[in-house]
């Protein structure tokens, strides 16, 4: 069995392997550098800190099981640990039966309730980049950074959007396509 | 309709796609047209990073340090329970396993376990849905149930798990009735009055896991009365889909037509 030291000097793609191998300390460094993002999405889709827990538990517990499904072909790690997390906390979240479209969520009020003892350095840059990331989203017309979280952090269909919204269906599938297009071209221009 | 126009459909939905807003069925028709075309792959592989942006731009919270001993907690007891030897951590309250198979009942239905996973993944290679597919466990819940018509109860026991199976429109309106059953951890699919599939076509059943993976499962055909009982000899666990779809002779390696019938674990 790998030291620990030695597994932390790994590539999340390396770590991959181990934890298709069983080795539950990949796992553990894994969640070291992917969990704070997981939970923070977990709690940007449910809401609150109890259920995001459970959400963020039952995904590296998914993680764990079907580490041997992850190919490197289709994205990164980073990427393939939060499509699963979110699609463990929709599935939660449509089980709820108080579901209710979060149009006004504030990200930053979160981080105001946090306690202040809880941020450490390491999150500096994480914290650093979702506030330029989020600076993108808010340059883009309303009407598609709204369609683009109801789909994303609300689990809405595009024809439950439709039907919420009372607009046709062709006009969300648009609003959504234009909202990504802007975003990918905001990132080549700061690049 | 021509070529142009026909390819014009499938890039309307891309994004619904890329963000995981496509019903259940919308999703598998997509997942099987990329996988035959280069162009939407292209597109889907170009707006990807645009896609992974919306995680990366909520607000970043510390995680409860305990919750890390937890989520280690629930892993120990994991091999614990794979490698038959009696659990030393106690499960945290939220945790519960859902491996479906026990691990000789896997072995027996040559379904994956813990140390068998890497050749499920060989054996899969050019089914997956290429980029974040997602919510399409969840969406299949609601979607199914918005679409479709219930035509199965569902129980569980300790030892037999029963998930009902819905009829989507695509059934049309014929009375089919069914079950997912887990009884002593093999899976396998009881249905009842599903029409004979037209010359020439089979009956095919998938798994659908996290939203991102469509894995083929048995290729099977009806008695006369319209029943089958069809192993799924994957493990099943909680949100993964098993799904039904007509499909000529032999199966196919993607999924070519819409479901007809839906069960989520």
């Amino acid at each position: 069995m790998k030291q620990r030291r030695t597994i932390e000097r790994l590539a999340d793609e390396e770590l991959m392997t181990l934890v298709q191998e069983g080795e539950p300390r990949a796992l553990e460094v894994l969640y070291d550098r992917h969990g704070g993002a997981a939970y923070s999405l977990a709690h940007r889709i449910m809401g609150d800190r109890q259920t995001a827990e459970d959400v963020t538990q039952e995904a590296f517990v998914s993680i764990w099981r079907s580490g041997g499904r992850y190919d490197g072909s289709r994205g990164s790690v980073r990427s393939w640990v939060l499509a699963i997390l979110r699609n463990r906390a929709i599935d939660a979240l449509r089980r709820s039966a108080a579901r209710a479209p979060r149009l006004d969520y504030d990200d930053d009020g979160a981080l105001e309730a946090q306690a202040s003892e809880e941020r450490t350095d390491g999150e500096a840059l994480r914290r650093e980049r979702a506030r330029v990331v989020r600076g993108a989203l808010q340059e883009l017309p309303q009407d598609q950074s709204q369609v683009l979280g109801l789909a994303y952090f609300g689990g809405f269909t595009h024809r439950e959007i439709s039907d919420l919204l009372d607009v046709p269906l062709g006009t969300i599938k648009g609003r959504m396509r234009l909202g990504l297009e802007k975003m990918r071209t905001s990132m080549d221009e700061a690049i | 309709m021509n070529i142009a126009d026909e390819h014009s459909r499938w890039d309307e939905d891309l994004a619904s796609y890329a963000v995981g807003a496509l019903d259940t069925d919308e999703t598998v028709a997509f997942a099987a047209h990329l996988a035959t075309c280069d162009r939407c792959r292209g597109e889907l592989h170009r707006l990807a990073p645009a896609v992974e942006l919306l995680p990366a731009s909520v607000e970043q919270l510390s995680p409860p340090p305990a919750l890390r001993g937890r989520i280690m907690d629930a892993i120990a007891q994991e091999r614990a329970a794979a490698s038959g030897v009696p659990e030393q951590a106690p499960a945290p309250a939220t945790t519960r396993s859902r491996r479906g198979a026990s691990a000789p009942a896997r072995a027996r239905h040559g379904g994956s376990s813990g140390s068998q996973r890497t050749p499920l993944r060989e054996r899969l290679r050019g089914w997956h849905v290429p980029v974040l597919p997602a919510a399409l466990t969840a969406a299949g819940v609601a979607a199914a149930f918005a679409i479709g018509l219930v035509v199965g109860g569902g129980s569980s026991t300790p030892d037999r798990t029963t998930v009902p199976v819905v009829a989507t429109a695509d059934a049309g309106r014929a009375a089919v009735s069914g079950q997912l059953i887990s009884d002593g951890g093999a899976w396998h699919l009881d249905v009842r009055q599903l029409p004979q599939p037209a010359r020439g076509r089979v009956y095919q059943a998938w798994v659908m896991r996290d939203g991102r993976d469509v894995e083929p499962s048995t290729v099977f055909v009806l008695a006369r009365d319209g029943s089958s009982t069809v192993a799924i000899p994957q493990s099943l666990g909680s949100g993964d889909q098993v799904l039904v779809t007509e499909e000529p002779a032999g199966g196919s390696p993607a999924p070519t037509a819409r479901p007809l019938l839906s069960a989520t674990v």
